[in-house]
């Protein structure tokens, strides 16, 4: 089990980014993601928590700052890019394909390197080992997967392209408590294998249970961070600091 | 009367296989792009002059000359997706529909007026695939007609096996059901909206060829066709290519059976694409989505 590393493997500087000319979104965020821990960004909604995701992603881009993995710079990668830079991202809607089957969803996520029949039935098949739910529903039209489900395919997919990082956004969103604390569990388990996870979540007790560090974000800023130990005492206190501090 | 109606039917069937080249062509680039392209008829007109004169200027034989069309139709169509489309794809531009609409309603006035200027106002006749005709007892079809029919159904197998049974038309529909889930597993959107407008021009282009001989070819022949697939598509249900491949085929006879058994002779012609366009209304009166239609337009 690989441990935590002390050295970032991406980092992200400074970032500044907003969708319509004039109104930036994120002010000079800054987050670092280190392999085998889990990474929390907390905060008040639409404070550009996600906005940091699809930056770091690549689907947004930054007008200013940067972002390095493994000292090289990320900037301007274009995100069907990004799975060959070893980075993943899961938005808070299930990146699934819908009408297609779990079969064929899973097929998809190994794109990149499709050509290589032997890695594709490797990594299929750990993917299908570690989720072995979706080896009984293969011919199953994803959309019709239960919401827990459609997570695990998207995590299983992701996985095939044997990510480094991984960018998650409310993974536990409109999921049944029961079925949230098994993809809990879930994530916990990447970081414990050596990935990096960025999470940003509006669960705050679920992700604090599973951070090891914690940003907290105000108006597209960096509010304050620090490990989870920091965090966890009082989560209401934690909260009204957020809402009541200027 | 029986054999009249029978021949009717049957020409009917060779161009509802045409139509639902073009609409199956019209749904790719329509499920993948999220426009609507209204250069499609102007594409199809394309492909038909492209043979005609690979035939008459370059000697190639009028079967190969399809070939011919449909490739420079792909070229043509990557040249406008390239040039004038890529704003389409930015998050930063606002009202991508409206944007679609104007730019493909801009090329088609173009490319309409350009072949006016071009290839001359007055129509052109490549020869036949194939001379003669097939006389089975009562019924008689040019062979022309049957190649025409036969060479559509091939293009239409290719392309359900293209999207069925291949990576890439695995990639097409994932792009189609969703754009950020298709770059999040690596897959570049922009080639596949490139290659999506091209296939589409390419069936286009294929059709325009095919028809060349049976109708003649003019800078608008491909105003009607245009209308017609507009219709299909929606009769289809948006985004089903089966659907497409079967309202093409309900159009085109329906629209032959109305023209052999309207009451005056005189007018019937006349009122063919009213009577396909009433057939539309009926349709979605019963079944708004249309045929195969489901409430999101991705690829099927």
């Amino acid at each position: 089990m690989p441990d935590s590393d002390t050295t970032p493997v991406l980092t992200a500087r400074n970032l500044v980014a907003g969708y319509v000319p004039g109104i930036n979104i994120l002010n000079g965020m800054s987050v670092d993601v280190l392999r085998g821990q889990v990474r929390c960004v907390l905060g008040p909604n639409g404070t550009g928590k996600s906005t940091l995701l699809k930056v770091i992603f690549g689907f947004l881009p930054a007008l200013s700052g940067n972002i390095t993995i493994g000292g090289r710079t990320l900037l301007g990668t274009p995100a069907h890019r990004m799975s060959q830079a070893g980075i993943t991202y899961l938005p808070q809607r299930p990146s699934i394909f819908p009408f297609l089957s779990v079969e064929v969803n899973l097929r998809l996520g190994t794109w990149p390197f499709r050509r290589n029949r032997a890695l594709v039935r490797g990594r299929t098949e750990r993917a299908l080992t570690q989720f072995p739910i979706l080896r009984e529903r293969m011919k199953q039209t994803a959309g019709t997967l239960s919401g827990g489900q459609q997570r695990q395919l998207e995590i299983a997919r992701a996985l095939l392209g044997d990510p480094t990082v991984l960018l998650m956004d409310e993974p536990t969103a409109s999921i049944e408590p029961r079925v949230a604390a098994q993809i809990y569990g879930i994530i916990a388990g990447l970081a414990r294998d050596g990935k990096a996870v960025l999470l940003v979540d509006q669960n705050i007790k679920g992700a604090l249970g599973i951070a090891d560090h914690v940003y907290v974000m105000r108006t597209g800023t960096l509010f304050e961070q620090g490990p989870r130990s920091d965090f966890t005492d009082d989560v209401e206190t934690l909260v009204s600091r957020w809402l009541y501090t200027r | 009367m029986t054999d009249y109606i029978l021949i009717q039917a049957l020409n009917g069937l060779v161009i509802g296989i045409i139509y639902a080249v073009i609409a199956a062509g019209l749904t790719v680039i329509f499920s993948i792009l999220r426009i609507v392209n209204f250069a499609h008829g102007e594409v199809y007109m394309m492909g038909g002059y492209f043979a005609y004169f690979a035939i008459s200027l370059l000697g190639i034989p009028p079967m190969a000359g399809v070939v011919f069309a449909m490739a420079a139709s792909f070229a043509l169509s990557v040249l406008i997706e390239r040039t004038l489309l890529t704003p389409l794809y930015s998050p930063t531009t606002e009202r991508k529909g409206d944007y679609g609409i104007l730019v493909t309603f801009g090329i088609s006035i173009f490319l309409r007026n350009i072949a006016l200027i071009v290839f001359g106002p007055y129509p052109l006749r490549p020869p036949s695939f194939l001379t003669g005709a097939l006389i089975l007892g009562p019924l008689i079809m040019t062979w022309d007609r049957v190649f025409d029919a036969g060479a559509a159904i091939a293009m239409l197998v290719f392309l359900l096996w293209f999207m069925h049974r291949t990576a890439w038309g695995e990639a097409l529909n994932a792009v189609s059901q969703s754009r950020e889930s298709a770059a999040i597993v690596g897959i570049n959107d922009q080639l596949f909206y490139m290659l999506a407008f091209g296939l589409g021009g390419a069936l286009a282009g294929g059709a325009g060829a095919l028809v060349g001989p049976i109708y003649s070819l003019s800078p608008s022949m491909g105003l009607i066709p245009d209308t017609q697939a507009f219709a299909i598509v929606i009769l289809g249900g948006m985004g089903s290519v089966m659907g497409s491949i079967l309202a093409g085929l309900m159009i085109g006879v329906s629209e032959s059976m109305f023209v052999a058994l309207f009451p005056d002779p005189s007018r019937s012609l006349t009122y063919a694409q009213a009577f396909s366009l009433l057939v539309l209304m009926v349709v979605l009166l019963v079944r708004p989505t249309g045929f195969f239609g489901r409430i999101h337009t991705a690829l099927d």
